[in-house]
């Protein structure tokens, strides 16, 4: 049996619902734009009446906000893929967009070698020529001065991706104390019995989504309401109420390279962060660095065969050739713990069996262990003073403790520092060392330049000319038909030799040690003997018009230079591996693109604002507080009646 | 599936957003006219363009190198026919310097002629290329290959080497040939067997090497550098007796050492030849008894002193109405080398020539080639126009579709239809 006041009471609660409800509408539709807010409605119970009575009206027990816990775990994580993605694409297309491609490569290096190489050519056709050796210099200056600036442009990406780093790294722990502190709160009042804000939990939720935009994270919700947050590695980020604090320290090569830590223990974090910015901040700088070296390796494989075919041939003016190019020499960086005095030094001995890489060497109880820090391949090289590895020649000196370690970067900056170290036209060696003359001979002998032969490719039984009377003018005379002498300018005998019975010959003239690499000889073949005694030939330096070092040079291009590939190959190697790096993140970027849409879409679907749905919810509160006021019109009107009732009798 | 409000809005952007950029990635294809813009687009298709396009370039090097080697050999082909017409101008001349009718007067003109037939070979000599290069000097092209010296001799100031010049992969020709081999180098006589006549001979005989009988024999004797003094006697019956002894040593006969002693002997018979040593000498005249012959072996001339020889031989003033066997002998000697000259000269232009069709052949071939490596680099990244607009059409009209709808959905909103 309920009373009029019962009914006035429940009237007024359901006007209370309603007033509610219709806040709860208000607010909902005042945040629905508000990032990672969660659309919030009423936990609404019928208040028990008597038993076997009617209820007693409503209440609202509590706000709750449509969340779910998977689907927001699940944006995160695709929040996470795409930003790294994202970021990857970003740098691989600047990267990519340093090596053109559109009409045939016009504008990039590949470009400017075949340039460079065509200039060579056609200084051959006339050696002589002020203007096509002039043309020459400036193809490698275009050439060097688009490397450089190709390496200047990979640096500065670097540079940049580094401070994108630090920045990244700052706002992670920015993220990371807030969340922490919101913890703090959150833990405090979920003692309460009304419960944590949704308000805080929303804000919560929404650092985590910015933290998972900037790294990889999965996250872990105590029961006490506290939201722990881990590195995609495991590493804790937010520990209940603490917050880790990251920071960028240099290397412990000191060579330039930086490693994420933890602030408070200095442990190194790089390899436990993946995702996010920073994970995509990580894989762009090993690309550009593997980048880096790639044109590094190019530009030294380059400078290297140029000079040392021009140390072969002489210059204009007579003189043996110098270098063309210049080219910054492998660095190695000493490890700062190390405990030994020892110091390594590199040398790209062999640039057609050196892949461009960096490499760490540890000197270990076996012996020194190079690890390749592009593949990761490991590998042993025993120990000093001399250690060969991949190409590369390391000289060991002074005493290297066990477990002291350096770090090889031997193309690192090759790119950058390559230079045409000269401008004179005349410096461009493209007359052979040596050309023959036959005499006025009786005998049908014929000489013929076989060009710079190495001292492995002699025919034996050569008649070798010792490198100290290198660069006079040699004469070949015949003692006999088939016996010859070499004559130097001062007609003493420096080599003798004997024509084989089908009547051939080699004359090889050594080079001096240092030229083309050492072991090098000027060879010359003698043919169509017997010859008549008295027979000479005279071996003089080749002249402005000789064209047989240009034509080596030139040749240049299409010798396998640089890891089993000519330069150019090289180059298109490397343009196809950055362009697929460039497909592979712009595909990635795209798969996590959908991902991320498919699960924003489900978030949204759960936690989002519908304005016509806080339309339609705003009518029926309004309507039911209508009808809970009517409800207590009525009441009155009842208690009116009863009223005049009372009086009437 | 329920959707927020936001969702909503948004979707609708990056719809809008992503035709956007479809429409300007082909807005871009269609203006370049290309489709690989970058290696991100199409990697194994961008390291094969970089690969044709690196081989295209080369095939344009290689035929610029065939027109040069072309140009070059040409210019040496039109010296070389110059060289011949005037070496057959030298044979008139020397012909009328041995005719007897040969006036003194007309004998000086001749001489002049032969003194400015040996200035325009000189100047052939010294031909230079497009570049200025000196095309007979090999690597000395800075400096004429051919130096006049004030005593009249000519000098080679060149070297044999060859300038190599590639002209397809792989494959080099060489478009010059050296100036000591076309102009000094030369077989003297009769492949190499010259004739001198003893300075103190009374009869007016002069010798000429008929032929060469063998070849090998000759170009050993050469090798050993063998020479034969021919010497006449009188026999006690009267008649006349020819002796041949090998020997060696200097060319004038004062040095002459006889080594191997007499190789042919018997009665002389005009008209008929005498055979040692490989070679055909036949004596034309008669000679006298105690007259001699030097026959070398071996031997080279320079044409120039080939045509310096006529001119000398035109210049010396016959002292009696008979040509002496030295003015005959010095004549005929300038008819044998000038034939070798020829020979020598039609021999280098074949070789030219050679080089000259190798040369048009292979760029017919590099060219072919750079056209087909063009087609199918164009194939790997040219647009397909016709291709490429149709699509940018679709995704305008989407974009605009999109637009539109957007604008009409916009507009529906519960709050709007209920009102106040």
């Amino acid at each position: 049996m309920i009373g009029l006041a019962d009914l006035l009471n429940i009237a007024s609660s359901g006007i209370n619902a309603a007033t509610e409800g219709i806040q709860t509408v208000s607010n909902n539709t005042a945040n629905v734009n508000t990032p990672g807010y969660n659309a919030q409605s009423l936990n609404q119970i019928e208040l028990a009446g008597v038993p076997g009575g009617v209820g007693a009206g409503t209440d609202v027990v509590s706000i709750q906000r449509a969340f779910d816990q998977f689907v927001s775990q699940q944006v995160v994580q695709a929040t996470s893929t795409n930003q790294a993605a994202t970021v990857v694409q970003t740098t691989a297309q600047n990267v990519s967009s340093l090596f053109p491609v559109a009409s045939g490569g016009a504008g990039g290096i590949g470009a400017a070698l075949d340039s460079f190489f065509a200039a060579a050519n056609q200084v051959a056709t006339d050696p002589s020529s002020d203007a096509d050796r002039t043309a020459l210099l400036s193809a490698a200056q275009s050439l060097t001065s688009l490397v450089n600036s190709v390496g200047g442009a990979l640096a500065s990406d670097a540079a940049g991706i580094d401070s994108q780093t630090a920045s990244a790294v700052q706002q992670v722990n920015t993220l990371t104390q807030q969340i922490a502190g919101l913890n703090k709160t959150i833990i405090a009042q979920t003692g309460t019995t009304a419960g944590p804000a949704n308000a805080l939990l929303d804000q919560r939720d929404q650092l985590v989504q910015q933290l998972g935009q900037i790294v990889g994270v999965s996250v872990l919700r105590e029961a006490n309401g506290g939201l722990d947050v881990y590195t995609s590695g495991g590493t804790a980020l937010v520990n209940g109420v603490a917050a880790t604090t990251l920071a960028i320290d240099p290397d412990k090569f000191g060579d330039g390279a930086s490693t994420i830590v933890n602030s408070a223990t200095g442990q190194d974090l790089t390899g436990a962060i993946s995702g996010g910015t920073i994970g995509g901040l990580i894989a762009s700088r090993n690309l550009i660095d593997s980048t880096q070296n790639s044109v590094g390796g190019l530009a030294a494989s380059l400078a290297a065969a140029v000079n040392s075919e021009q140390s072969l041939g002489l210059d204009l003016n007579g003189n043996p050739g110098g270098a063309l190019f210049s080219v910054s020499a492998p660095t190695v960086y000493a490890a700062q713990g190390n405990t030994g005095s020892g110091t390594l030094t590199a040398t790209i001995s062999d640039s057609n069996s050196f892949t461009p890489a960096d490499f760490v060497l540890t000197d270990t109880a076996n012996g020194f262990q190079a690890t390749n820090q592009a593949t990761g391949q490991v590998s042993n090289l025993g120990n000093g003073p001399t250690l060969s590895l991949d190409g590369l020649t390391v000289a060991v000196s002074g005493a290297v403790a066990v477990g002291d370690s350096f770090k090889l970067a031997p193309t690192a900056t090759a790119a950058q520092s390559l230079r045409v170290t000269t401008t004179d036209p005349a410096a461009i060696a493209a007359a052979s060392a040596y050309v023959a003359t036959a005499g006025d001979n009786a005998g049908a002998v014929q000489a013929a330049g076989l060009g710079v032969v190495a001292g492995s490719a002699l025919a034996t039984g050569a008649a070798i000319v010792p490198a100290a009377d290198f660069g006079q003018n040699l004469t070949v005379k015949f003692t006999s038909q088939t016996d010859f002498q070499v004559l130097d300018a001062g007609n003493a005998v420096v080599a003798s030799g004997a024509l084989d019975a089908g009547g051939n010959a080699q004359i090889a003239i050594a080079y001096p040690a240092s030229a083309g690499g050492g072991n090098q000889y000027a060879a010359f073949s003698l043919s169509g003997g017997p010859a008549a005694s008295g027979d000479s030939f005279s071996l003089t330096p080749g002249g402005p018009g000789s064209n047989g070092n240009i034509t080596a040079l030139s040749g240049i291009a299409s010798q396998k230079l640089l890891a089993g590939q000519t330069l150019d190959n090289a180059y298109a190697a490397l343009v196809t591996g950055v362009g697929a790096r460039s497909q592979d993140a712009q595909i990635a970027a795209q798969a996590a693109q959908g991902v991320l849409t498919q699960a924003q879409n489900q978030q949204q679907s759960i936690s989002g604002v519908n304005l016509d749905e806080q339309a339609a919810e705003l009518v029926s509160y309004q309507q039911a507080y209508q009808a809970s006021a009517q409800v207590i019109a009525t009441a009155q009107a009842l208690f009116q009646s009863l009223i005049a009732a009372v009086q009437g009798a | 599936m329920r959707i927020s409000t936001q969702e909503f809005l948004l979707g609708s952007l990056n719809d809008m957003l992503t035709q956007q950029s479809n429409a300007n990635r082909l807005n871009r294809e269609i203006a370049s006219g290309q489709t690989l813009l970058d290696a991100g687009d199409d990697p194994a298709g961008a390291g094969q363009v970089l690969a044709l396009s690196n081989g295209i370039s080369q095939l344009t090097v290689d035929t610029a190198n065939a027109q040069a080697a072309q140009q070059t050999a040409q210019t040496g082909i039109s010296a070389l026919q110059q060289v011949s017409t005037i070496i057959s101008q030298l044979q008139q001349i020397a012909s009328q310097a041995g005719n007897a009718a040969t006036t003194p007067d007309q004998r000086s003109a001749l001489a002049g002629e032969a003194q400015s037939a040996l200035q325009q070979l000189v100047q052939l000599g010294n031909t230079q290329g497009a570049g200025g290069a000196y095309i007979f000097a090999g690597s000395q092209t800075g400096n004429p290959a051919f130096q006049q010296q004030t005593d009249g001799t000519v000098t080679f100031a060149g070297d044999d080497a060859a300038t190599q010049v590639q002209i397809a992969p792989s494959l080099s020709v060489s478009a010059t040939l050296s100036g000591r081999d076309v102009f000094l180098n030369i077989p003297a006589g009769t492949g190499g067997v010259t004739v001198a006549v003893d300075t103190a001979n009374a009869g007016d005989a002069y010798a000429v090497a008929q032929g060469v009988a063998s070849i090998s024999q000759v170009a050993a004797e050469g090798r050993a550098g063998t020479e034969f003094a021919v010497s006449f006697a009188d026999a006690s019956n009267g008649t006349l007796t020819y002796t041949v002894t090998s020997g060696s040593g200097d060319p004038a006969s004062t040095g002459f050492a006889a080594t191997s002693g007499v190789v042919a002997s018997g009665p002389f018979t005009a008209g008929s030849d005498l055979q040692f040593g490989g070679i055909d000498l036949r004596v034309v005249g008669t000679p006298s008894a105690g007259d001699g012959f030097v026959v070398q072996t071996g031997q080279h001339a320079s044409l120039f002193q080939t045509a310096q020889d006529l001119v000398n031989a035109l210049g010396a003033a016959p002292n009696s109405a008979a040509p002496s066997s030295q003015a005959e002998q010095q004549v005929e000697n300038v008819l044998a080398n000038l034939g070798g000259a020829q020979s020598r000269i039609l021999s280098a232009q074949a070789t030219l020539g050679a080089t000259l069709s190798e040369v048009q052949g292979v760029q017919q071939q590099n060219s072919t080639q750079s056209t087909n490596a063009q087609a199918q680099a164009s194939n790997l990244q040219s647009a397909n126009l016709p291709q490429v607009i149709a699509s940018y059409s679709e995704s305008v009209t989407a974009l605009q579709a999109a637009q539109l709808a957007f604008a009409r959905i916009q507009n529906l909103s519960l709050f709007a239809v209920l009102g106040p």
